[in-house]
């Protein structure tokens, strides 16, 4: 648990905390029953789906923090943020048949248009951190003399982590939707998006698989990016 | 010898209509090395810009600063204190060292004895938000202290601090001064507080900032702020910074 975030307030809420783990698992197997799939096969599929979304945003929170220390600032940063906010509304599904057609149906371009779904979010939410740095903060630093590593270690990260949090529950909520669209589209196999064309033709599978994912998105939030979106404006905000 | 000198330093910049403004105008002057030096005036004189050009902060200007190589070692105390506010008390202090590479244990040592010396030590595991402005302006100072420093730059540290919290931080700072004896650069627009603590003031006038004349304060230490010697020089600065 995050050192110094009080997440438990009460037994109730640790009550509710631990539904939030057990639910989705129990409707996991409530669901696999009601549209008569295997429960390994389900699992399956949805653990597919959640390690594809994983690599994504790893690649995603990797590349939106590089990205977004290199251009946040200076003549760099003037001219490099009008070009990624174009990049950011480029229409990726446009692209997604061209891309099956060269590269085939595999999970690396599932992985590959997810990122791109990811990292503008998590991008813009870091640079506007980063542009909130106190012009004195920067000042202190550049008196002590840090540099390198620890620059990076003490100041930028640290000051990075509410964009990156921010942007992560706002990338991540895009994630989930290109997922699914994305494994249709692609043809890929395993992964939610299978499951979902497989069963397009039964409204009452779907309409409660896409509730099944809600829940798994809600308790995701709840447990783990909402607390730390707590902890990183106490942390950093003076 | 120097531990500072200045030679015609001018600087501009456009305010925000775009219209060009002067800041400083051929400031030359020298500071001594271990001199308490304050520059004092009113607002729009340029103190700030000239400690901060001084400092190695700001860069672009024109004429020339030249720091003794002995005395190369600065540190910076700023008015808003700048401490990191995801570090602690600790981490804030130790922040120098750990840029010129101190080994953890001594870095531990050297930490603990500047915050003791601020009666900090039982705050080190503290945020900066957990304390008073008090407090924090006096990490601040420990900060700018703890890698031994040969010139300390200071941006009116006091004028975020309550009269009574800054009296304590001023009788503090003189007695680390005495101790260790670096050269102190501090800009104020507080006349008490230059006459209390330096021993030369440099009176700034604003727009272009200039100097007008640098003061020699002769006052004996410790010194007394209620004797009509201290009251007399404090009349003479502000005849001299007033409009």
């Amino acid at each position: 648990m995050v050192k110094g975030l009080k997440i438990y307030q009460s037994k109730w809420h640790i009550l509710f905390v631990s539904l939030l783990v057990v639910i989705p698992f129990l409707f996991l197997l409530f669901f696999a029953e009601i549209s008569q799939t295997a429960t390994s096969s389900l699992l399956y599929d949805v653990f597919i789906s959640f390690v594809r979304l994983c690599i994504a945003y790893g690649i995603s929170a990797t590349l939106g923090w590089v990205l977004a220390v290199a251009f946040y600032k200076g003549t760099r940063g003037s001219v490099a943020l009008p070009v990624f906010d174009v990049l950011q509304s480029f229409p990726t599904y446009a692209a997604l048949p061209l891309a099956v057609l060269y590269f085939g149906r595999s999970s690396v371009i599932v992985v590959f248009f997810l990122v791109l779904a990811i990292v503008w979010p998590i991008f813009f939410s870091i640079t506007s951190s980063l542009k909130l740095i106190r012009k004195d903060w920067n000042e202190a630093v550049e008196i002590s003399g840090l540099s390198g590593l620890a620059y990076v270690r003490l100041f930028l990260m640290p000051i990075s982590i509410p964009g990156l949090i921010t942007g992560s529950i706002i990338g991540l909520g895009d994630g989930w939707e290109a997922l699914v669209a994305t494994e249709i589209i692609v043809g890929v196999k395993g992964g939610l998006g299978g499951f979902f064309q497989y069963f397009s033709s039964d409204p009452r599978v779907t309409a409660l698989g896409i509730f099944g994912l809600l829940l798994i998105i809600f308790s995701i939030n709840k447990l783990v990016w909402l607390p730390l979106l707590e902890w990183s404006h106490r942390k950093v905000m003076d | 010898m120097f531990a500072i000198k200045l030679e015609n330093i001018s600087k501009d910049f456009d305010d925000p209509n775009g219209k060009r403004v002067l800041a400083l105008k051929d400031v030359s002057m020298e500071i001594s090395p271990g001199e308490f030096f304050v520059i004092a005036g009113p607002s729009g004189s340029g103190k700030s810009t000239l400690l901060r050009i001084m400092s190695g902060l700001e860069k672009k200007y024109t004429g020339e600063v030249m720091v003794h190589q002995d005395h190369s070692r600065i540190s910076f105390v700023f008015q808003q204190f700048a401490l990191l506010p995801w570090l602690t008390v600790f981490k804030n202090v130790e922040l120098g060292l750990v840029a010129q590479g101190i080994p953890k244990a001594k870095r531990k040592e050297k930490v603990m004895k500047e915050l003791s010396e601020f009666g900090l030590a039982d705050f080190a595991d503290s945020y900066p938000r957990e304390l008073s402005g008090g407090m924090r302006q006096r990490v601040g100072v420990a900060r700018a202290l703890v890698n031994d420093p040969k010139i300390v730059f200071m941006d009116e540290p006091f004028s975020e601090l309550d009269s009574f919290t800054a009296q304590g931080l001023r009788k503090d700072l003189l007695e680390l001064w005495r101790a260790r004896h670096p050269t102190i650069v501090m800009v104020t627009h507080v006349v008490e507080d230059a006459v209390e603590l330096a021993d030369r003031i440099a009176v700034f006038t604003p727009q272009p900032g200039t100097i007008k004349k640098i003061v020699q304060n002769n006052l004996p230490r410790p010194r007394d702020t209620r004797s009509s010697d201290f009251y007399r020089l404090e009349d003479e600065l502000y005849e001299l910074i007033k409009p």
